[in-house]
């Protein structure tokens, strides 16, 4: 069902410092968004409110049409996957999972259990009781029981950490496609961009309680909106080069006077302060402009992750071939004019991508 | 071979631990059934000749002594205790049990004060407190009554009971009840199906122990109370009497006390137990 946060604020106790900040949010029916940040920066918080375990400061939040924020949890119909798993101790797994469903659920609750069990992959465990199992084992179970009832919301916070990297990467699939096969409406907080990328059909990047950027994983990569959500997505991160606009190009800070030429884009006036951000894989290496002394080259297996020095800045590219420079060596390299991306260097506000059209 | 030589020794050591702490109860349950005059004896005498006098004499509220024949109250004052430690520690876990909830789960101004003043409650030495306490409570007619006794008792119950349950709330992960509330069920039933048996360890722990603070007590019901109110431990004063001090009778009503604490210690012990077996419980 549809979900809309409106102007909501969050402040813990007396403070005047807002945990979230004038969050306005709207999960469309079906809809599966993910809330991506570092700790600290609001995710878990709007996952609370939204839940009802924190009271809203400010703002309204509205639930398949009804005001929900003055509502306990118990009337706002919504399920939850903990990170902290909270399964019942004394129950098995099955009757973990079982536990909510039965009340109008519409299917055989037995089924349900299965279905979702043997999805994650907990069917062995189903007959044990929480204690005497791996992390894992109980998170996967803690999110069985979010998806196993029917909610109008389904809220996951952090589902994944515990679970080794290979089955995580197989069960962001299962679950998005049960998501998707049941037309859930699902929230997922976590601080993993993989995970978001993987799972959501759209990130809702937030820090310091502040919501940075709202959109698909595609938007998010090649029109952040500030420099917080283009440095923060993406590993490596981008490369970031404060600077000054100056004819068709910009003149980067430091004494060397280097100079990106930018033809062909609709640049912000001369004498515009911005940062010139380039992602490491729009970064070519050998041939540019540009000369680089390289300070590392690491073969990862599928790419080759160089960091070169050029002029006193740090520029880090990554190929998809390994890279024959040597520590010491002097490289040339550049980027496509249509790769780059300018910030405004007082408000990080993004003031051009390359990809616009011109 | 050490391995050999260092059990035994083990079990020397044990065996002597044990001895030491056991060995005054069993000697007081050897005097419960001897005679004043066999107790006193010299040289003492192993040689046993039990009687169950002190028992008849407690039991039946006549003993007969050089000097004639003394009423003992033993049997109310035992009522007494009873009365006074169950009431006690039922108020107290009343009160207590919401209180610690209240202190671990919500943060709210000068909750820790609050906590901490409860706690220096124990601090105070009790005679400090309670001459003016007595003129406090001759004021408001609640000298020598159940109900004065009961308040008093709180002193030593309450702090008990709320710091120990509030550390096993703090224990268990919120979120249970989170999940709890979640899945339909209101605040009150979180509270009663969830956090409660969750923390049933630490309660049935911390109202044993205030039980046996409370039964143990004596100096608040010396100054508090006149004899028909009176507890065991007060009541067991009258028996050092103008013609000596009756260390059989002693004995026995030191037995007859012990055995209710020890019977609800055996029954407690099985939450005790299973407390440690739902330790894994935070997750």
């Amino acid at each position: 069902m549809t979900l809309t946060l409106s102007h909501v604020s969050k402040a813990y106790g007396r403070s005047t410092v807002r945990a979230v900040r004038d969050l306005d949010l709207r999960i469309n029916d079906g809809e599966f968004v993910a809330l991506l940040g570092s700790s600290g920066c609001g995710k878990t918080s709007t996952l609370r409110m939204v839940a009802g375990f924190e009271a809203v400061t400010e703002g309204t939040i509205t639930l398949a049409g009804r005001r929900i924020d003055g509502l306990p949890p118990s009337r706002r119909n919504v399920a939850m996957a903990f990170e902290g798993y909270a399964l019942y101790p004394p129950l098995t797994i099955e009757d973990n999972i079982g536990f909510g469903l039965g009340r109008g659920s519409g299917a055989d609750p037995k089924q349900r259990v299965r279905e979702v069990a043997e999805l994650l992959e907990i069917g062995p465990i189903l007959k044990r009781k929480p204690a005497g199992l791996s992390g894992g084992q109980q998170q996967r179970a803690s999110l069985a029981r979010a998806l196993a009832r029917a909610a109008d919301l389904h809220l996951l916070d952090e589902p994944m950490g515990q679970l080794e990297p290979q089955l995580r990467a197989v069960l962001r699939g299962r679950v998005k496609a049960l998501t998707k096969a049941r037309g859930l409406t699902s929230v997922l907080v976590t601080h993993d961009q993989t995970e978001a990328n993987a799972m959501a059909d759209r990130i809702a990047v937030m820090e310091g309680g502040v919501l940075q950027q709202y959109g698909t994983a595609a938007e998010l990569r090649d029109r952040p909106a500030n420099l917080f959500v283009a440095t923060f997505l993406g590993e490596p991160p981008m490369n970031a080069m404060p600077g000054m606009v100056e004819g068709d190009g910009v003149r980067l800070q430091g004494e060397d006077n280097l100079r990106a030429a930018l033809p062909g884009l609709a640049l912000p006036a001369a004498g515009t302060e911005v940062v010139l951000g380039v992602r490491p894989h729009a970064v070519v290496l050998g041939r540019g402009n540009w000369q680089g002394t390289v300070i590392s080259n690491h073969w990862l297996g599928d790419e080759a992750h160089v960091a070169l020095d050029v002029g006193g800045r740090t520029v880090v590219a990554v190929a998809h071939q390994r890279v024959a420079a040597r520590t010491g060596g002097v490289v040339p390299l550049g980027f496509a004019p249509g790769n780059i991306h300018l910030f405004d260097a007082q408000t990080g506000r993004a003031l051009m991508h390359g990809a616009d059209p011109a | 071979m050490s391995d050999q030589v260092f059990r035994v020794l083990r079990g020397v050591a044990l065996l002597l631990v044990v001895v030491f702490f056991l060995f005054p109860i069993a000697w007081i349950l050897l005097m419960s059934f001897e005679t004043n005059e066999q107790i006193l004896q010299i040289p003492p005498t192993l040689a046993v000749h039990p009687t169950l006098a002190n028992y008849v004499a407690l039991l039946s509220g006549k003993l007969q002594t050089a000097s004639g024949t003394l009423d003992v109250t033993f049997l109310g004052n035992l009522w007494n205790s009873v009365l006074l430690s169950v009431c006690s520690v039922a108020l107290a876990l009343l009160l207590g049990v919401p209180a610690a909830y209240a202190f671990a789960r919500f943060r709210f101004r000068g909750g820790e004060n609050i906590a901490f003043t409860l706690l220096s409650f124990r601090f105070a030495p009790p005679l400090l407190v309670l001459l003016p306490l007595l003129l406090y409570f001759q004021d408001l007619g609640l000298a020598n009554t159940y109900v004065g006794l009961i308040w008093v008792y709180q002193l030593i119950c309450l702090p008990l009971i709320l710091w120990i349950v509030r550390g096993y709330f703090e224990d268990a992960s919120p979120d249970i009840e989170y999940a709890y509330r979640v899945d339909g069920h209101s605040w009150w039933s979180g509270f009663t199906k969830i956090a409660l048996p969750l923390a049933a360890p630490g309660i049935a722990s911390a109202g044993l122990l205030s039980f046996i603070f409370a039964w143990n007590n004596f100096v608040f019901a010396l100054v508090l109370a006149s004899a028909d109110k009176q507890p065991v431990t007060v009541g067991a004063l009258a028996f050092v009497t103008a013609s000596g001090i009756q260390y059989g009778i002693i004995a026995a009503a030191i037995v007859l006390s012990i055995l209710p604490t020890l019977a609800l210690a055996l029954y407690a012990q099985r939450w005790l137990v299973e407390g440690l077996s739902l330790g894994a419980v935070k997750g």
